[in-house]
């Protein structure tokens, strides 16, 4: 008898429909066989199935000759989640549940040999795709319940093992879907347990970090070891903006691809926060491998992506990282697809001033040559640096300031400026209609520059002499006014005046010729 | 030894030339005998060996003609082996380049009996037999001050550097020193930015920028006559670790007085004092903070009898300086010289550890901030020193905001009044 159970399986970060064909023949050479492209898990799911149906008093029938069909064919198909499909259609198949009772229903699980059900990666592309085309039920195990029924529109039922199915398959009402919303489960999110009222000190770089999340500018922080770089850094998420429903899905897609979604969160709702080790891969940074997964790129997406001794990454590594500043998103080509992750994050780099880390440092003696100086920072590539267009110095703290109590503003505080900055920006880009659209001041072009950013004579002339006398780099034209840009927002003023670009000149740390220059 | 005022005839009562400019004219006998000096240079001889060679009364090219029999001759007195070596560069054949590069470059051959040689450095035993000089020699350099020290220098060290080096360059004094990164840098430009003269001793051929980085500042100092870069190895000589102590006995050789600002334990500057004080020069050094260890060296020579500079005014009065009216206030005077126990001033010719007074080269006066700043950068600069101080530490002091202060910087930085240090720090000019 033939039995067909819906399913679904992911491609990137969207998922697609899987129909598992279940087919039990007599013969009489028994046998049991998956095919459609199966990998290893798959091809294992066959021992899963077997045990998790006998250990569930359940009848398998292993005396029969059993195929089992994931089609399209011509997919490669991976992982456990088939588990579950694949032991429904053999208890339809075998009569064991009526088939008309599995229609219009959508399976996912991995099963454990004692019957339970496991979680499974990707459950919330799932749940998307199963809403677009019209399913009016999805069964995920229950720890995957929260992403599935957050795309609302669609009855979400939690099973625990193979039981649970079975029961629910007799009778549907027996049990209540689960529905969420997301806009009320994001405004459920607690405020984090982060926040820049806990950093002593280090005034003029809180001031730069509220600049840089005010205009999406990516961030350096050049300092000393213990300086304070990585405290700093942890805080730029809760000043940012708080995430829209449509950014927190984006955010929470990616996570149940990757399997990071944590335990009974139904959503992410805060700006994530990578800090990847700097021994990281290619592949680990922006994605792929043989089982495509997300890398710290896209897990970063719509947050900050913290890289810690940015000179000690490998240089391919960073270079791989253009493409994503730049657009937004990475595309992974390989030899059978190429598939595109959203990556649209923050860029907040942090370096030592040196290899031994104390140039600069008025606490202790720098013991670097100064040539070695100048090459550790050489190792930035020049279009990397191209893309940061705040370099800002962290000191280390006195031991006197550090006992100081903390008198620093709360991140609440600086993010109701942020976002009456954003909004600012928002109604400025409201009418650009070009094909890089811009959504803040760090992603304006040249074009953008020319006409939105009216500069008076005063801070013009202050712009011209400031790049000649404090022998600043060419490139640094574009960034400070940009900046500027963002500044005036937060102080809401129309046109870029001479204080506005005064304070974006200090934000260019590593453009001074006594860096290395 | 005697400080000349009018200038040293020495040398030139015979007529035998001792200054050599290469020429582009190749026939110019000026360049036989440059190649001559290069060639007798490169052979490595002792340097008392060579002095005798050069000043028996023949040229560089007539010299290195006579063959063995000359050469080993009294007071010249060269070994066999030195003969071998010399015979073998004498034949060899040149670099073809070399004229053109010592040309390209305006690179001259003094030797020791030149009018334009150091006569600081004439009479001691291990001078270099042949200078080789880019830019020109002054006979006012004689009263230079050597100002030298760490590579790795802090940002405390590098402005003491260039204070010490700009006071004296007020003053009209020379300044030398080794063309090297950090301290000697710093006390180039310091000479250089008040208008004065400087030196550069360096410990490779003068054609060779070393360190690369210092391209711009060599070019400064060459420019309209602002100073010169000398060194005793021929053209195209590497820059290797072991010349550089031989160099420092160069610029002790030269200066009056050493100055040595910021020297940790084992740096080289330390050989430059030795040599100041074997040669009976006055070896000051400035004192640096005791829990980071960048002045041990310096406070070890202070304990070893080393005179403590506490400003440039303490070197100059303690040389018997005259300090020409600036706007400067009156120094203390620390030590007197041994010599002069009862300075006394005079326009005469002056003598032996007398005082004197230099022509003084004007300065630019130092900015002083107008009354009428604004109130954010008058509060700014007022909380500023000449030390750096962190930017927080300045922000809260004058109780401005983040973005307050960061203007307030911008604009004064702008104005010339302040100074940016790598570590977010700032000091007044």
């Amino acid at each position: 008898m033939l039995s067909v159970v819906e399913s679904s399986a992911i491609f990137g970060v969207d998922a697609y429909g899987v129909r598992v064909e279940v087919n039990v023949a007599f013969s009489t050479l028994p046998a049991f066989a998956v095919v459609g492209l199966p990998d290893a898990a798959v091809n294992e799911a066959r021992e899963r199935v077997r045990a998790a149906i006998k250990n569930s008093g359940l009848m398998f029938p292993g005396d029969k000759r059993l195929t089992v069909n994931l089609a399209p064919a011509d997919t490669k198909k991976a992982g456990p989640a088939f588990d579950l499909p694949i032991a429904v259609g053999l208890l339809i198949a075998t009569g064991q549940i009526a088939e008309a009772n599995a229609a219009g229903c959508l399976f996912t699980g991995e099963l454990s040999l004692d019957g339970s059900v496991r979680p499974v990666t990707g459950v919330l592309p799932m749940a998307v795709w199963a809403k677009k085309n019209g399913y009016r039920r999805f069964v995920v195990p229950s720890a995957n319940t929260g992403e599935a029924a957050i795309v609302g529109d669609l009855d979400v039922y939690p099973v625990d093992n193979l039981t649970d199915v079975l029961l629910l398959l007799a009778d549907w009402e027996a049990k209540n879907p689960v529905r969420l919303d997301p806009a009320e489960a994001l405004s459920r999110h607690t405020n984090s347990e982060w926040d820049f009222a806990d950093v002593k000190g280090q005034a003029h770089v809180k001031r730069a970090l509220e600049v840089a999340a005010a205009g999406g500018h990516n961030v350096l922080l050049v300092g000393s070891p213990g300086s304070g770089k990585t405290m700093l850094a942890r805080r730029l998420p809760t000043i940012l903006p708080p995430m829209t429903v449509d950014e927190a899905l984006e955010a929470t897609k990616l996570y149940s691809v990757a399997g990071l979604l944590p335990h009974g969160t139904p959503i992410i709702a805060e700006r994530p926060f990578r800090s990847p080790h700097h021994t990281i891969s290619n592949a680990g940074l922006t994605g792929g491998g043989s089982i495509p997964r997300p890398g710290e790129v896209s897990l970063a997406h719509n947050g900050v992506l913290f890289l810690d001794e940015l000179p000690e990454f490998n240089r391919d590594v960073l270079e791989v990282m253009r493409q994503p500043l730049e657009d937004g998103q990475v595309t992974i080509a390989r030899a059978a697809a190429s598939l595109t992750y959203p990556a649209r994050f923050m860029l907040c780099g942090a370096l030592n001033p040196c290899p031994c880390g104390f140039f600069g440092d008025t606490l202790r003696q720098c013991t670097c040559k100064p040539e070695t100086v100048k090459k550790y920072l050489a190792k930035l590539s020049g279009p990397l640096l191209d893309r940061i267009d705040i370099h800002i110095e962290v000191p280390r703290l006195r031991q006197d300031e550090m006992i100081a109590p903390p008198a620093g503003e709360k991140s609440a505080a600086i993010r109701e400026r942020v976002i009456a900055a954003r909004a600012i920006q928002a109604a400025r880009f409201v009418n650009d209609t070009s094909q890089r659209r811009a959504y803040c001041n760090a992603h304006m072009g040249a074009k953008h520059m020319q006409t939105l950013c009216p500069v008076t004579d005063d801070a013009k002339s202050l712009l011209c002499a400031a790049i000649t006398q404090m022998s600043l780099s060419a490139r640094a034209y574009d960034r400070i006014l940009k900046l500027a840009r963002t500044i005036s927002d937060l102080a809401k003023e129309e046109v870029i005046g001479i204080a506005h670009v005064a304070e974006a000149v200090q934000y260019r740390a590593l453009d001074r010729k006594f860096w290395g220059g | 030894m005697a400080y000349e005022i009018e200038t040293d005839e020495a040398g030139a009562e015979n007529g035998v030339a001792t200054r050599f400019a290469p020429t582009a004219n190749e026939s110019d006998p000026a360049n036989r005998e440059f190649i001559a000096c290069h060639k007798i240079a490169s052979a490595d001889l002792p340097a008392h060996r060579v002095r005798a060679l050069l000043e028996s009364g023949a040229t560089p090219s007539v010299v290195l003609s006579a063959g063995a029999t000359v050469w080993q001759s009294s007071p010249i007195g060269l070994t066999e082996k030195q003969v071998g070596r010399l015979k073998e560069l004498r034949d060899a054949p040149l670099d073809p380049k070399l004229l053109a590069r010592a040309v390209a470059s305006g690179t001259v051959a003094v030797l020791s009996s030149d009018p334009s040689y150091p006569a600081t450095m004439r009479d001691l035993s291990d001078a270099p037999p042949i200078l080789w000089v880019r830019g020109e020699l002054l006979p006012g350099d004689r009263y230079g001050i050597a100002v030298v020290g760490t590579r790795r220098a802090s940002n405390y060290g590098l402005a003491q550097a260039s204070r010490f080096a700009a006071a004296f360059a007020a003053q009209g004094l020379t300044v030398i020193s080794g063309g090297a990164l950090g301290i000697d840098a710093a006390a180039h430009t310091g000479a250089l930015d008040a208008g004065g003269r400087t030196v550069a001793v360096l410990g490779c051929g003068v054609d060779i920028v070393y360190p690369a980085a210092h391209r711009a500042l060599f070019e400064r100092i060459l420019q309209n006559g602002r100073g010169a870069i000398v060194s005793e190895f021929p053209l195209q000589t590497k820059p290797e670790p072991w010349r550089f102590p031989t160099r420092n006995r160069i610029i002790a050789g030269m200066a009056r007085a050493s100055v040595l600002v910021e020297t940790p334990d084992k740096s080289g500057a330390l050989g430059t004092a030795r040599f100041s004080a074997e040669y009976g020069r006055d070896v000051y050094a400035v004192p640096g903070a005791v829990d980071t260890g960048a002045s041990r060296g310096g406070h070890k020579l202070i304990q070893d009898g080393a005179i403590l500079a506490d400003s440039p005014e303490d070197v100059l009065t303690s040389l018997g300086i005259v300090i020409a009216a600036q706007e400067e206030p009156i120094p203390r005077p620390r030590r007197e010289p041994v010599a002069s126990l009862a300075p006394v001033v005079t326009a005469s010719e002056p003598k032996v550890g007398e005082n004197f007074v230099l022509p003084v080269t004007p300065v630019p006066p130092k900015p002083v901030p107008s009354p009428d700043l604004p109130p954010g950068e008058s509060v700014f600069y007022a909380a500023l020193s000449a030390e750096p101080l962190p930017f927080d530490t300045v922000a809260q002091a004058a109780g401005l905001s983040a973005p307050e202060a960061n203007v307030a910087a911008t604009l004064l930085e702008m104005k010339s009044l302040i100074r940016r240090f790598p570590g977010n720090l700032f000091s007044r000019v």
